[in-house]
């Protein structure tokens, strides 16, 4: 089966307070979701990522490595969190980015991985 | 036989690429496929004259110069694997392509258009590239008169077309016709290309007449089949005194389709 990636976007000053009411619900939402995927069979990964500030960017060249605080793309929008998903064509998939984005309150991105 | 080659290929290239990507999984493959056959055509045709069923030769014929081809080019086991598929799928019930046997298998040919036509219309796709990718692939219309259409260069209706067919294929897109609570995202785009294809018909933007009959009355004989008294005219423009073009009735396959209540009362609303 394909594998789909659902990506989550947000500001890049967005940073979750755990403590709030508004994160545990979300926090809540994102497990029940993550559940059902995998009861579904449709879980490979996901994670929530640390802010882009903690990125470090590296780079390889005629052997030499070389290393510049991150993220690499400087745009206000950042990645915060993923999944990574086993769906049998886009409209499968396209229903559980339905679901992520309902579950994380947020727009999420679809992207079909080669191969 | 009052059939021309062209006249053959306006009429069925749209039906034989619908019915091809089905069976193919493919839209590039479907196209040169089609484009292929109908080479053969014009090469065998004037000798041979036009056989019974036109439509059915075409299909036929660009199936099994795809088999061929996916042999012929076929290093990975998958592509084999398609090729046998191919072979033994049942697009003709006895496995043995005789032309004039084709009937029962063009029955099914309007369902492959109408699903074709909501493929395209995919809401992953851009609207004015899903409104292209119709023209394209059902109207057969070249991508010059589809650029004429948008008001955009040919070069970069082109992109837009080769871009969106392969996004659905990148993607995994699937060939079937979508459920109800998926028509109304689609719908505005297959009744726009409907609406561009009469146009196109009304006003040709190339060629030596200034109408082309072969794309408005095709748009319009769709509704005259199955036209019934009582209903409302319908919004399309009216280049023929004797009749008006009926854009519900113009979405191929509606008859037989068991989704095509909800899709007939989306219609029916949008026109009111």
């Amino acid at each position: 089966m394909p594998h789909y990636l659902i990506s989550v976007w947000h500001d890049e000053t967005f940073e979750l307070d755990f403590s709030t009411p508004d994160a545990q619900r979300r926090v809540a939402q994102v497990d029940a979701f993550n559940n059902e995927l995998q009861q579904a069979g449709a879980w490979v990964f996901a994670a929530g990522l640390h802010p882009a500030s903690s990125a470090t960017v590296v780079r390889s060249s005629g052997g030499d490595v070389s290393m510049t605080d991150g993220p690499y793309a400087e745009t206000k929008e950042q990645m915060g969190g993923f999944w990574v998903i086993d769906a049998t064509d886009l409209d499968a998939a396209l229903e559980w980015a339905g679901k992520a984005a309902a579950a994380c309150e947020g727009p999420v991105e679809v992207r079909p991985a080669q191969g | 036989m009052t059939d021309t080659l062209d006249e053959v290929f306006r009429r069925e290239a749209g039906r034989c690429t619908a019915t091809l990507i089905r069976v193919l999984g493919d839209i590039d493959l479907a196209e040169d496929a089609v484009a292929e056959a109908f080479a053969i055509a014009a090469e065998r045709w004037p000798n041979t004259g036009i056989p019974p069923n036109p439509g059915g030769w075409i299909t036929t014929t660009a199936r099994n110069r795809a088999i061929d081809r996916l042999r012929r080019e076929s290093t990975r086991s998958e592509r084999h694997l398609e090729a046998h598929r191919l072979h033994t799928d049942s697009m003709d019930p006895d496995h043995d392509p005789e032309l004039n046997r084709l009937d029962d298998f063009v029955d099914v040919v309007p369902d492959d258009q109408l699903r074709l036509m909501f493929l395209c219309a995919h809401p992953a796709l851009a609207a004015d590239a899903q409104v292209a990718l119709i023209l394209r692939l059902l109207a057969s219309l070249e991508t010059k008169e589809i650029a004429k259409a948008f008001l955009v260069p040919e070069a970069t209706m082109a992109q837009r077309i080769v871009r969106a067919k392969r996004k659905l294929h990148d993607n995994h897109a699937s060939y079937r016709i979508p459920r109800a609570a998926e028509f109304p995202d689609r719908l505005h785009a297959v009744l726009t290309a409907i609406y561009l294809i009469y146009t196109e018909g009304h006003t040709a933007t190339s060629g030596q007449s200034l109408t082309r009959t072969d794309l408005s009355t095709g748009t319009r004989n769709r509704g005259c089949r199955r036209n019934t008294p009582g209903r409302e005219p319908p919004s399309v423009p009216r280049s023929d005194d004797r009749s008006r073009a009926r854009i519900v009735d113009a979405l191929p396959g509606l008859r037989h389709d068991p989704v095509s209540d909800p899709l007939r009362e989306l219609l029916g609303r949008l026109r009111n």
